[in-house]
């Protein structure tokens, strides 16, 4: 995908993010649209705009929503990193590839965020952390899997030639 | 320099990471205060979010009327009872008030020193979120043009909320009294005799023991700042769940539920 069509995507997200998705938070958790798009973009496209973003609106996430400038871009970065090796190793036209890369993403993102604000005193038990896991991915998952739909196609074109051949037979 | 310029992409990452760790020490180190970018920053963000989160405030309540009538009609009928006796307290109040601006002319006429000036409030709406839903950090639309500074105290209509971490031109970031390990003095409001320290519990919640062992404070009881500290006296804090007596620390220490509602929080005040 092209880098400034990315970035719309991106700043609409990050906009959506901050105010209007709280509309349908439940217990105070709602769905990470940007990780959801660094995860989709890092994982299904061959190039690195979804890691450059990461680090980009993790920094804004941080600066505007934060109580330190850091932790949401390396954790993002983080995750961008590991859904670029996932490209590589799993197959991405398998919705179950794209299931585990977004269960996987939220969990090491989650983790990550909320370590380095424990080593920076943060209040917040391990247990309550774990508590809040399930909400985190079945959010994240449902919104993963509505990115996957739209952007498969335009990711792998005419995804279904391959097996016309064995139809033949 | 060889090895670089043969792993360049290896390079990149390695060079993106380390100075993410460096920029996060730097704002630790800092106390979070993001300087003038983070003002500019924050003031465009408080900008372009302003009217989206007040539009989805008015969705959302819009959609709680259609969708729990009934009990937004309870809720209704009860709090027009309370309207009807925070009236009646209004009337006694008026009296005691017009009582102590008596005795605070005469103080003054006096030179009587320890008359503390009232403290002023600035209501803000709330324009942002943490986006990790694990924290109670939040945006509010009111800066240091209202006189918020860091450190100024934040309330709501049902009880502390927390206080400013940063500030700049109509946005100041704000942390709840449940995310930090900050102690909060407080003291029984039915018996103001009994001191208590509040804290965040770690899961969301408040924990607490008292100052005097042998202390008569019981399940239900609520809990207001004292005047110890930053926190001015007289906020409610929340009330008391459990009472147990720890015989190592030989003091009760408590379960308390906080008076605000952080997840659905949407206008507050800082005192200024």
């Amino acid at each position: 995908m092209k880098m400034r069509y990315a970035v719309i995507f991106f700043i609409v997200a990050f906009i959506l993010q901050g105010s209007l998705i709280n509309l349908i938070a439940f217990k105070g958790v709602a769905p990470n649209l940007i990780l959801c798009l660094v995860v989709t973009f890092a994982f299904m496209y061959e190039d690195f705009n979804g890691t450059i973003l990461a680090v980009v609106f993790g920094l804004l996430s941080d600066i505007l929503y934060g109580l330190y400038v850091g932790p949401g871009a390396i954790a993002y970065f983080s995750v961008s990193l590991v859904s670029i090796a996932m490209r590589e190793n799993i197959n991405k036209e398998n919705k179950g590839s794209m299931i585990f890369a977004s269960i996987g993403s939220t969990v090491l993102f989650n983790l990550i965020y909320f370590l380095i604000y424990k080593m920076t005193g943060n209040i917040y038990s391990f247990k309550h952390w774990l508590f809040m896991q399930p909400m985190h991915i079945a959010f994240n998952l449902a919104v993963a899997i509505v990115l996957y739909a739209i952007f498969i196609k335009r990711v792998v074109k005419y995804r279904n030639d391959r097996y016309l051949l064995w139809k033949k037979f | 320099m060889r090895f670089i310029r043969e792993h360049k992409l290896f390079s990149t990452i390695v060079a993106v990471a380390l100075g993410l760790c460096l920029v996060t020490v730097f704002s630790y180190k800092v106390g979070g205060n993001n300087g003038f970018l983070g003002n500019i920053l924050g003031k465009s963000s408080a900008v372009i979010e302003k009217p989206l989160t007040q539009a989805g405030n008015e969705i959302k309540t819009g959609a709680k009327v259609i969708f729990k009538f009934k009990a937004v009609a309870r809720e209704n009928e009860q709090l027009k009872d309370e309207v009807s006796n925070l009236e009646k307290q209004i009337t006694e109040l008026t009296l005691k008030r017009h009582e102590l601006e008596q005795l605070t002319n005469l103080s003054k006429a006096l030179n009587y020193e320890g008359i503390k000036e009232r403290n002023s409030m600035v209501a803000a709406n709330i324009i942002s979120l943490d986006s990790s839903d694990f924290f109670h950090f939040f945006t509010i639309d009111r800066g240091k043009e209202s006189g918020i500074k860091t450190n100024s105290i934040v309330v709501n209509g049902e009880g502390l909320v927390g206080r400013v971490t940063d500030t700049g031109n109509g946005w100041s970031k704000v942390v709840s009294i449940i995310d930090e390990s900050n102690n909060v003095s407080s003291m029984v409001l039915r018996d103001m005799n009994i001191l208590a320290i509040a804290t965040g519990d770690g899961e969301g919640k408040l924990s607490g023991y008292t100052i005097a062992n042998n202390a008569g404070i019981i399940e239900g009881d609520v809990l207001i700042t004292s005047n110890i500290g930053m926190y001015p006296q007289g906020i409610k804090i929340g009330r008391v769940l459990e009472v147990k007596y720890n015989p190592d620390t030989q003091l009760k220490t408590l379960k308390i539920e906080p008076a605000v509602s952080f997840n659905n929080l949407q206008k507050v005040a800082v005192i200024v």
